[in-house]
This record gives C-alpha cells, structure tokens and sequence, in this order.
C-alpha cells in the first residue's frame, strides 16, 4: 500500500470523529503564527457592573454536559407565539427560559464565529489585559462568581487615542475530556452592530413562501435580545441597549442555561467600560529570542555546551508589560526537543505538573512519556513543559533535564 | 431540518432532498472542496457532484446519525480523484506531501503487495484515535482527513506551526506502531 493509497483508506475514520474535528476550538489568547507578526487575541471585555452587591454570583454553573431539556409544549400563550411559526419576535416573561430564546434558530451555523469576527475587527485596536483583576473584580461585585470555570481572561480594545471601544470576558474550562470543556463569553462595546438592525431574518424561497427563520428573537423590557446557534454549536445572544452593545456567547458544549444566566446577569448589572482604563492593563507582545536573549538566563539549559543547535524557527519570547513571560524554543542533537517555559501558567496548564525539577528521576520522565508526548513539571516556580520529537526517544530530553539539577545541586 | 428527515426525502426519492442538503451543508461541503482544489468553480463542481453521489447511495445507505460526515466522506473522495485527473501541480504538491507523511505509517511501506482488510483497517485506525486525546485526534483528522494545511491549523489550534508538525510526527509515529502491534504487516 503506498501512501496515496493510504490518505484515501482514512475516509474510513468513525464519522464521529469526523464531525467533531469540524468544530472551531477555543482560541487562546496569544497566536504564534510568526514571530515578526502582532498577536491577535479574542477580546474579552467585562465593563463594569452598577451598583452590585458584593458576593453576587451565578453560583453554581450547570456543567458543561448539562441536558437541555426537550421542548414539548410552546413556553407561552400569547398571540405572537400562536402566529405562524415564521414569527421570530417572542415576548419575554418571568419563567422564560433559557431555550426559549434560541427557540426558531438553525443549529447548522457556527454562530460563535460568525459573531465576533462581524462585530469586532481583532486586528485594528490596542489591546490590554485585566485577568489578573479576576479576584478584585469578584470582590467588588463587578463580575460574577463562575468558580466552575478555573481560568479567566478579561481584554480591553482602544483606539489609538486610547479611548475604550470594547472589553470581551472570557471564562474557562478545559479538561481531557469532551465533557469538561467550556468557553463563556461576554463582549461589551459602545458602538452598534450593523447586524442589530435587521435582527428579525424572515427569509423567502422563489416562491415567495416564507422559510423557516435562522434567529429568535426576544423583545425583553423593550429591547430586543437575538439569539443564534443551537445545542451543539456556538450560541450567541445579542442586544443593545442605552448601557451598550452586548453579545454574550457560549462554546458548542455548553448548554443554554449558562448564556441565559450571564444574560440576566449583565442585564440587571450594566457594565461600565470607563472600569478599564488603557494605563491600567497589562500589555502583551511578542519578541524573537536573539532581541532578548538574556530572557529565563539561568532557568534555560546551557544547549550549547550540551551540544544542542537551536533550530531557526519556532523559537521566540511573549512579554508582559515588556518582560519575557513565555519561552519556546527547538534544539537539536541527534534528535529535536522543544523546551517551553511559562511563568503566568493557566490553571489546566499545571494539572500535568509531574513536580519540581529537583524531585524529578530518570525513570519518571521516562513513563511520563508512555502516557503523553511531554513532561511538565516546576523549576523556581516557572511551568516548563518539554516536548521530545519521539517520545519514544527520550534520552536527549532527560540528559538537559539532569543538567539542569546538576546546576542546582 | 433535521438530518433524519432529509435522509427520509431520499429513501422516499423526493427530489427536494438534494435542495435540502444543500440548504443544510452546501458552504460546508463546498469549504471542505475548496480547500482540496484550490479553485471556486472546482469546488462547485464537487459539491455538485456529491449530491449526486448522495442522490445514488440512499439507498442503500441510511446515514441518519452522522449524515454531514457521510456527505463530506464523498465530497472528500471526489475532491481527491479530481486533483489527481486534473494534474494540477499547484495541488499535486500539496498532495505529494500529504502522501509522503502517510507512508511514514505504513508499516512496511516498501511491500506492494501488503493487503489490508479495510473493516479490519477501520477498526486498527480507529482504536488508534480514540488513544489520542481530543485535540490531537482533531489535529490529525483536520490534517489527513480535512487536508488542512500546516498553516491553517496552526491558526486553527492557536499552536505554533513548529508545534503543529512536531504533534503530527508523533502521532504518524505512533500510527506506525499501532498498525505493527495490530499485525499489520506483509
């Protein structure tokens, strides 16, 4: 069997795997495309809340598995629910609930997506980052308790004059299984979506017989509400309101309980986008490793005395605020190994730690490579992840690993 | 509408299901096209074609449970014999590589004459993904299934391209020894 022969027998691939592969993963916060390239960051903007009390949360989350339950009666009544099925505009009341507002909506699309790139354009504003302000920002109520959801980033965009535009809140959950995987978020801005204003879709065939409409829509205390995606895709709700624009989505695994419950969150706590001044965040860029090459002196191996080369790509350094905070280089031997090193690691980053460097043995970095492709584990407080090319073939791995112990002893 | 039911409109021979389905997957089917051929107006023509295709295979076939994947498996294939008749170099390129990181898995890539009972294949591969964890399984079917370039994942993924091959490597790698294990040998 030769190879062509062989791409064409991986059609018989479970179709399972097939569709899931379709889905867009989560997209984290720094793209490492090219190193001479600016990063472009999902933003996430929480504007403040008014007037919460502290302690305030959505407490708990449903899990990311939730089922949603299925529908069997109409929610409601009234004479817009009893209109034709073509009639998207719904009327929001107390006991609505959470599929309710994606009631009419095709679950063919990836709402998400489409969304965020038609609001915001990633790539014209400055960006800073408020992630660190999570605790601060729970205390003061500005922000709900998600304690489900481990890791959290929270982006601001400005203009060139440094006026806020937008702050999209991310939160997160990632495990090993498809079940624990979850990405909430909200975005805020000033401005008005183009798409806002023709929220209500009612499309017509040749025939000039109505379709069956691709949103829902919810008018609530005067203000609509879109709602996009399905069960099994992203979803968005959408609306704006005389405190902002407000899009609140939820990941393809996530149910539409929470994005329902972050909605009426934000809805009776309006967030002020003033809270995030451009000064007060944290700036993220990207460096090549010769413009900074004192960067993690010390923490790194000594690859050249070892007899490493550095490969010429891949390799390069993420500053915060101006200090080297990620590292990932290729050094090659008789075999090639990536050396990572994190000094702000997320919390599912740590949770295949093997331990602290000096605890490490040989034949623990060893099994460790049985199981999974890399070995984690801490060197003065750093996360540093290393990825032989065979894993199978570790030695060269274990020899930098070692002399790094040596150097500490 | 729900796949099952526009499954139903073809095991009921109403023409309407074509038009369904292309409601349904068209852009989707036509992406997964593109990306092979490189060309709009090709890409068209596969999508086509797959109706088509899905018009002839139901029935027999009653894909109910994962109908996009049955349509994007022969949007797949037609897409691949089209690059391959047409000679398109641009492509061919493309291909020649994709195949040249296939023969890394073959166990005994130098056999012609190694015979693969294909249920008992799907089988072997499949067992080797349900291994992988879910964003290496992703990876790899995006790469040899999707046809994804090295750089589109690497946007995808949110990795490094560096970091995208070095997880692919592995896993042809570890493709290999699955397949040995399995017996997959002269």
């Amino acid at each position: 069997m030769r190879g062509e022969e062989f791409l064409e027998k991986l059609e018989l691939i479970d179709p399972a795997f097939v569709e899931a592969a379709e889905v867009v993963p989560y997209k984290k916060k720094i793209v490492w495309v090219k190193w001479a390239a600016a990063a472009a960051c999902l933003c996430l903007v929480l504007a403040g809340a008014f007037g919460l009390s502290q302690g305030d949360q959505i407490d708990p989350l449903p899990s990311a598995s939730s089922e949603i339950k299925t529908e069997t009666d109409p929610p409601f009544k009234d004479t817009a629910e009893k209109d034709s099925h073509t009639n998207t505009l719904q009327m929001w009341h107390e006991g609505y609930r959470a599929e309710d507002y994606f009631k009419f909506c095709d679950t063919a699309e990836e709402a998400t997506e489409q969304n965020m790139d038609y609001a915001i354009d990633a790539l014209k504003w400055q960006t800073r980052d408020f992630a660190d302000w999570r605790e601060k920002l729970e205390r003061a109520g500005v922000i709900p308790v998600i304690n489900s959801h481990r890791e959290f980033n929270l982006q601001a965009r400005y203009d060139d004059f440094g006026n806020l535009y937008a702050v999209t809140l991310l939160w997160s959950i990632r495990g090993d299984t498809i079940e624990e995987y979850s990405d909430l978020t909200v975005t805020v801005g000033h401005e008005e979506v183009e798409m806002i204003r023709c929220c209500i879709e009612v499309g017509v065939d040749d025939d000039g017989n109505v379709l069956e409409p691709t949103v829902t829509v919810t008018e609530r205390d005067g203000v609509q509400i879109v709602a996009r995606g399905g069960e099994n895709t992203g979803k968005t709700l959408t609306f704006q309101n005389e405190n902002g624009w407000y899009q609140i989505s939820g990941s393809w695994n996530d149910s539409y309980q929470p994005v329902a419950e972050l909605l009426d969150w934000f809805w009776e706590h309006p967030l002020d986008l003033e809270q995030f001044p451009m000064e007060s965040g944290d700036e993220y860029s990207l460096a090549s490793f010769e413009e900074m090459s004192d960067a993690f002196r010390g923490i790194l191996p000594d690859f050249d005395a070892l007899g490493f080369s550095q490969e010429e790509t891949g390799s390069g350094l993420v500053l915060k605020n101006g200090m080297p905070v990620r590292f990932e280089g290729r050094y090659r031997k008789e075999t090639t190994v990536t050396w990572c090193i994190a000094a702000e690691p997320g919390f599912y980053e740590l949770e295949g730690c093997l331990g602290d460097l000096e605890t490490l043995t040989r034949e623990q970095v060893f099994s460790a490579l049985e199981e999974d492709w890399k070995i984690e584990f801490l060197q003065d407080g750093l996360l540093v992840t290393v990825y032989p090319d065979d894993p199978n073939d570790p030695a060269e791995a274990w020899e930098l690993i070692e002399s790094l112990q040596q150097k500490q002893e | 509408m729900e796949d099952g039911k526009i499954v139903e409109l073809y095991l009921r021979r109403d023409e309407t299901a074509i038009g369904q389905t292309a409601d349904k997957y068209g852009s989707r089917l036509r992406a997964l096209a593109y990306g092979i051929v490189r060309d709009n107006q090709t890409a068209e023509e596969c999508e086509n074609d797959t109706y088509l295709k899905a018009w002839d295979s139901i029935p027999p076939h009653e894909p109910r449970d994962y109908f996009y994947a049955f349509l994007a498996r022969i949007a797949r294939h037609i897409s691949l014999n089209f690059c391959r008749d047409r000679s398109r170099l641009k492509r061919s390129a493309f291909l020649c590589e994709l195949t040249a990181e296939m023969e890394e898995c073959i166990p005994s890539p130098d056999d012609a004459q190694c015979r693969m009972d294909e249920l008992a294949f799907g089988e072997a591969l499949n067992g080797f993904l349900r291994t992988l964890s879910e964003e290496k399984r992703n990876l790899f079917v995006r790469r040899y299934w999707y046809l994804d370039s090295i750089s589109d994942l690497s946007k995808r993924f949110s990795l490094s391209e560096s970091n995208v091959k070095t997880t692919l490597y592995r896993c042809r790698n570890r493709l290999r020894k699955h397949l040995e294990k399995e017996g997959y040998t002269l």
